[in-house]
């Protein structure tokens, strides 16, 4: 007879709108804040990961509500039920396992469906985290079990809801692991960049022992002979479950060292054309993004500049270490049109840093010759010579959602005029400039080589004054 | 006739209150009513026959199987019917998931023997044309039918109605007495039911039920004749006793001869009514 109930219910189950609207809604929600407007960033699947089994706890929310609505309308003809063989106990095991599966199904889908469409967008970055994801799948399973726990303990209409409001407010305020619950609650929507690695395999198995405990508790309410073995059964589910909850609750907190203290800080390097690009691990797939934003730096330099070219190492917000002779990339890359910050941040770097006026500091290189040089490369990538405005970039993300930013107030780091702008928008119109600037490339990136000096070389008519804005000058 | 259902010294409290007081019965095949004033015990009876009701002591034996024991009282479920007072329903079930989820309870796990089981009730009862409808657009008869559809499921040994033909229309009523005699020609079938004219239609035999004892036990005819004597028609209005007044605007009297009075025909409720009036034996 189980067999047969446990279709039937997952029949009805499969028919049942409210889970299909939660996962549409919930997918299409997700579609629309996160990968579009300005927080569109690169797939991490780090962070996609984690995002994506936060989703699945609006599907659990619906698995929850389905499974208790399924297990309360016996309270419609409780008489007509007492009096076939079938027992109590085999119908909340037929609800609990329908909805158990249909809940791990649809969250699959969920799961799969936002990762699918975010790996499609390419460039992906980070690790796809199986446990997590076994823990999203998970989540909504065990929420069948609960619901029919809570229907079975608590038959009212309203206990389901106010229990599930209590988890989801929980969840939400435990996003950074500051609230109350820690890991011992369902999901654990902390998604740092550069955090530590999620104790997913042990909060897996917390969650089937919850669910199997889950089981176990609805089945307790009805007369049984094996009433000692399912009292046993959940006993042991819920030590283990402790135990494990425990324990992840003990692994480190999010930190900005995390990454780098688990070893995960180690790159893998590639080189293309004349410049090595570092990555962390798992994140070789965002080297082509970086190398869009160098490449056309590198094509415009001469030979034996391009020797000089730094490599571009990608570093963890907390722990950018010793970035002499080298670039530095972050955990975070943007996606299609907030890409442009990161790509001029990079380019920024890179421009200066084969020009010269990387000098560490804030300095005024207005006035010299390797600034509209510098300028020129920079347009190279942007098609433009910047000016001088503000760049801010995120580098990290926190579990509470907050941010970590660097801002440049220029794109090269370095103060300029608006003499050197309009110099190098001029070059950039010049088919010829990139073979004059080549041709005179030690003389023009040298400090000491006036504006003044450079205009013929460049083959640009006018004067230029020289405007000091303001100590140190670029050495 | 074989005894199927033997009830020896049921007694069944809610309190301080006795149901069912030292009750003795005894059924065999065929169409047995219960009749009985509200509060009698005919419900209690007849729940603790569905085993959904455990007597506080006494036995019951039911198709040879002990209620008391947990698997023969598994195999009497898969072997009687039950359609109770207040039956319920899921609303938002089509009629034929109802009864195919309430058969799948009932152990008919093979798909399309079930499916071609819930085809034969739903047509039995009328309700085939209502099959994809769900339930809360059913009217209150349809409902009642249904309720009776899920009883009839898998040819019951043992059908067990309470007040089955609430709700039901003329045509329907008449439509119920002919599937109930059929299944009792040759299986045990107990209903209770205030509507004496059920009883002298449908019941080979009538129990009268009252203060949680029966008073009365013998066949429909038993029941009126022992009306015999008590019943009368007179113009006048009686100066007392149980009268009411007929249809052809004389009055009809239960008890002692009123002034004028002349002698009637007794009918089931005559005898019913009458049996009532008497003291219950202690």
């Amino acid at each position: 007879m189980t067999g047969a109930l446990f279709r039937s219910e997952l029949g009805r189950a499969l028919r049942n709108p409210l889970l299909w609207l939660v996962a549409v809604a919930v997918h299409a929600a997700a579609v629309r804040t996160r990968l579009s407007g300005t927080a569109a960033w690169a797939p991490d699947l780090t962070i996609e990961t984690v995002d994506a089994t936060g989703d699945a706890l609006f599907v659990a929310a619906g698995v929850l509500l389905g499974a208790n609505l399924a297990i309360l309308r016996e309270r419609r003809m409780p008489e007509r039920l007492a009096a076939l063989p079938g027992r109590p106990a085999d119908r909340a095991v037929a609800v609990a396992g329908a909805f158990a599966v249909l809940g791990a199904v649809v969250a699959a889908l969920q799961i799969a469906a936002y990762l699918v469409l975010r790996i499609a967008q390419g460039s992906v970055g980070g690790h796809l985290d199986g446990f997590e994801v076994a823990c999203g799948v998970t989540v909504a399973a065990l929420a069948a079990p609960l619901g029919v726990a809570l229907g079975r303990w608590v038959p009212s209409l309203v206990a389901a809801p106010l229990v599930l409001f209590a988890l989801m407010l929980l969840t939400l305020l435990n996003r950074n692991l500051g609230g109350f619950g820690g890991w011992f609650l369902p999901l654990v929507l902390i998604r740092t960049t550069d955090g530590p690695a999620r104790p997913s395999e042990l909060h897996l198995v917390y969650l089937v022992a919850v669910g199997v405990a889950g089981v176990g508790v609805a089945l307790l309410r009805h007369r049984s002979r094996r009433r000692g073995a399912v009292l046993g059964v959940v006993l042991t589910a819920l030590v283990l479950g402790v135990s494990t909850g425990a324990a992840a609750q003990a692994r480190p907190g999010p930190g900005p060292d995390g990454r780098a203290a688990e070893g995960r800080a180690g790159t893998d390097c590639r080189r293309i054309g004349a410049v090595t690009y570092c990555a962390l691990r798992g994140y070789t797939g965002w080297i082509p993004r970086w190398a869009a934003a160098v490449a056309p730096i590198e094509a415009a330099l001469p030979a034996s500049a391009r020797d000089g070219l730094p490599t571009i190492v990608q570093h963890t917000a907390g722990a950018p270490g010793d970035t002499t002779g080298s670039v530095p990339v972050w955990s975070v890359w943007g996606r299609g049109a907030s890409e442009r910050p990161y790509r001029d941040f990079l380019a920024g770097d890179v421009a200066a840093r084969a020009t010269g006026l990387d000098t560490g500091e804030r300095c005024d290189a207005s006035g010299q010759a390797r600034t509209v040089v510098a300028l020129w490369l920079l347009g190279q990538v942007t098609g433009r010579a910047a000016g001088p405005a503000t760049i801010t970039v995120t580098i990290a993300t926190t579990g509470s959602g907050g941010r970590t930013l660097v801002t440049r107030a220029t794109p090269l780091g370095v103060s300029y005029g608006a003499g050197e702008i309009e110099h190098a928008s001029r070059l950039l119109t010049m088919p010829e400039a990139g073979r004059r600037i080549r041709a005179h490339w030690s003389v023009l990136v040298d400090p000491a080589t006036p504006i003044a000096r450079a205009l013929p070389l460049l083959g640009l008519s006018g004067h230029h004054h020289d405007s000091p804005l303001g100590p140190p000058r670029c050495a | 006739m074989t005894d199927t259902v033997v009830l020896t010294g049921i007694t069944k409290r809610y309190g301080r209150r006795t149901a069912l007081d030292r009750l003795d019965l005894t059924l065999g095949a065929g169409v047995t009513g219960i009749l009985g004033p509200n509060g009698a015990g005919k419900t209690t009876l007849l729940r603790c026959l569905a085993t959904t009701l455990a007597p506080d002591s006494g036995t019951i034996r039911a198709l040879g199987l002990d209620p008391a024991d947990r698997a023969d009282r598994t195999e009497l479920r898969r072997r009687l019917g039950y359609l109770p007072q207040d039956p319920g329903c899921y609303p938002h079930f089509t009629a034929f998931d109802l009864v195919d989820y309430v058969a799948i309870l009932k152990d008919l796990t093979d798909r399309a023997e079930r499916h071609r089981e819930v085809r034969r009730v739903l047509a039995d009862v009328g309700l085939t044309d209502r099959a994809t409808t769900r339930v809360r657009k059913l009217s209150g008869g349809m409902r009642q039918r249904l309720a009776l559809a899920q009883a009839l499921l898998a040819d019951p040994d043992l059908l067990i109605l309470d007040e089955p033909t609430v709700g039901l229309d003329p045509e329907q009523r008449m439509r119920f007495r002919r599937l109930v005699s059929r299944v009792g020609e040759d299986r045990t079938v107990v209903l209770s039911t205030h509507q004496t004219e059920d009883v002298a239609a449908l019941c080979e035999r009538v129990v009268v039920v009252s203060g949680g004892r029966v008073v009365f036990d013998g066949t429909p005819f038993a029941l009126a004749a022992a009306a015999e004597g008590h019943v009368w028609s007179t113009a006048e209005r009686p100066a007392g006793g149980q009268y009411w007044r007929g249809a052809d605007g004389r009055y009809r009297v239960l008890g002692d001869r009123p002034a004028g009075g002349e002698s009637a025909e007794p009918t089931v409720e005559d005898g019913y009514l009458l049996r009532l009036a008497e003291p219950v034996p202690a």
